[in-house]
């Protein structure tokens, strides 16, 4: 292993992120005018033109779960060839995952363009909010019945809210944690948002504006949860030689990781989880293993995309990867540390899924290549590595590790 | 005024018990809580799974407990995410860690108490509902247990 950062930022990148696009954001709901693959390939145009590529480049799709017809799309964009198509499983944790994928591909030499997307929909019958419920053919949050399952359900037990709900009072147990520290998250989110065109709410959030919300699933209350939305996000990778000679700086993969222990598992579909990491974000593991790869530490990051769609879980990860001890998340918080302005480890710099958009998680990959470009709305002095994590979840939870070209 | 929880539909969605499961369901519907308990390493897991997740052996014995436990977490849902639970909010959903089946977990409703009633370490017992309507399980509640 080299021994400079500098040295170790050269050293590890086969692959980078050359392009990057996204429709515009919409409320839940109010894209149904277009079709989910008009969403995608919105997206996927954009990136390319961003990128400097053109459809008959991609050869590979990397995704996340949601089991998007790559066959169709690839019939309709009139792909000369896929080499590789695949996508993580998991239910909520993949999106960082899906650039690890793409990584992975490019790596083996299996395909040399990929293109990972993720597009949301979210009309009355198909809301995130019920997924666990939700057995609406219509719904791309479909789920069947199953024998697992029926010990969550009986209890209506059918929202993620209720179930992060619960890791969330128990770390308030715990550690002491209070709402005023969810609410740090949920302002100094918001106030990232606020200059930001593509940010769904934008207005100022006071203390009192936080506690004056409704109460959702106690201790969660409205602010907590992230923004129901619509929208699509493409990224596309390729390896790190031909990223040299396309239209930007190119964003190299430092590390990626994605898994987590067996006694994590489904984590909030089935509550099981030992004692000593109830209370978390069930991504120590992937972290270590994401650090290690990169030969690198929490303290080399200089921006965090955390998955957020609660704001609780975004002091869960800041314990897992270590930019706190575990429990100190809230007093972490609390200290200014994840503010834009001043703070130690800027935090959704964006906006994340709690006040820009949520298409789970893309958008925090978008950020992260602005912020390595030096083009973000909120960008972060001199940033050179950022962390980006695919959301708190069933295993595997993912995370990625971004670089600059220098 | 002193704020109640309420109880939730026994057949909000489709279940779908299996031959893993079965057991447990069975002994439901007479009033009976049992956990599988693997018959090699006498480890407890929850929910019935085909094989132990310590030392992966598929004998499974199913052990009636007392259906005594303690409020490991919760959340008072006060808002419906379904339309059907429109009537029922606020309910309690809770972990509970049962008393003499040590290093699981169940996921319940904590019912018949005063939402400010609730809190974490609270003991439990076992409740059952009345009836089991159509399309519903035996499903297993809770209510808060006064030290004897």
């Amino acid at each position: 292993m080299p021994d400079t950062r500098e040295e170790r930022l050269m050293s590890v990148a086969e692959s980078a992120i050359v392009g990057i696009g996204r429709t515009q954001y919409w409320k839940r709901g109010e894209s149904v005018g277009h079709t989910p693959l008009q969403l995608v390939i919105s997206a996927i145009r954009a990136a390319l033109d961003d990128a400097g590529l053109g459809f008959d480049d991609v050869d590979g799709f990397a995704l996340y779960a949601t089991g998007f017809d790559t066959a169709l799309l690839a019939q309709t964009l009139g792909i000369p060839n896929v080499r590789f198509t695949a996508a993580l499983t998991g239910g909520g944790g993949g999106s960082a995952g899906s650039i690890g994928l793409a990584d992975a591909a490019i790596r083996s030499g299996q395909a040399s363009v990929v293109v990972s997307f993720l597009a949301v929909q979210q009309p009355p019958e198909a809301r995130f909010g019920s997924a666990f419920a939700n057995t609406s053919k219509k719904s791309q949050y479909s789920y069947s019945p199953s024998s697992e399952k029926d010990f969550i359900l009986s209890s209506a037990l059918v929202s993620p809210g209720q179930a992060f709900a619960m890791l969330a009072r128990r770390h308030m147990h715990e550690f002491g944690t209070s709402r005023e520290h969810f609410a740090e998250v949920a302002i100094s989110t918001r106030v990232n948002a606020m200059n930001r065109e593509t940010a769904l709410m934008r207005e100022a959030m006071t203390l009192d504006d936080y506690f004056a919300a409704r109460m959702i699933s106690d201790p969660l209350c409205l602010l907590d949860f992230c923004v129901e939305s619509d929208g699509a996000v493409a990224v596309v990778t390729t390896t790190a030689e031909r990223a040299r000679d396309l239209r930007h700086r190119p964003i190299p993969i430092l590390a990626s990781a994605h898994g987590g222990a067996g006694s994590w598992g489904q984590a909030i579909g089935w509550f099981g989880m030992p004692d000593d990491v109830f209370a978390s974000s069930g991504y120590e593991p992937v972290a270590k293993d994401l650090f290690a790869r990169a030969g690198l530490a929490a303290s080399d990051v200089d921006v965090a995309l955390l998955y957020d769609h609660f704001s609780p879980l975004v002091l869960l990860q800041l314990e897992d990867f270590g930019f706190c001890p575990r429990g100190q998340g809230g007093p972490f918080v609390a200290d200014g540390n994840i503010r834009f302005e001043g703070g130690s480890i800027p935090v959704n710099t964006h906006g994340g899924n709690l006040s820009e958009a949520y298409v789970i998680g893309m958008t925090h990959i978008y950020e992260a290549v602005e912020q390595l470009r030096g083009t973000a709305v909120n960008q972060v002095r001199d940033a050179e590595v950022a962390l980006v994590s695919g959301g708190p979840a069933s295993i595997p939870v993912s995370a990625l590790l971004l670089g600059r070209d220098s | 005024m002193i704020e109640m929880l309420s109880t939730p539909p026994a057949n909000l969605v489709p279940f779908a018990p299996d031959a893993c499961t079965a057991e447990f369901w069975d002994a439901a519907a007479n009033r009976r809580l049992v956990v599988p308990r693997c018959v090699e390493c006498l480890t407890y897991r929850f929910p019935p799974t085909p094989v132990c997740p310590r030392c992966r052996s598929g004998d499974t014995t199913f052990d009636e407990l007392t259906g005594r436990g303690s409020i490991y977490t919760f959340t008072i849902a006060r808002h419906a995410p379904l339309p059907a639970l429109r009537g029922t909010v606020p309910y309690a959903i809770a972990v509970i860690e049962l008393d003499d089946a040590p290093g699981i977990r169940i996921v319940g409703n904590v019912v018949g108490c005063a939402v400010n009633d609730i809190e974490i370490d609270a003991p439990v017992e076992v409740s059952w509902d009345d009836e089991v309507g159509e399309g519903a399980l035996p499903i297993p509640r809770w209510r808060l247990r006064t030290a004897a």
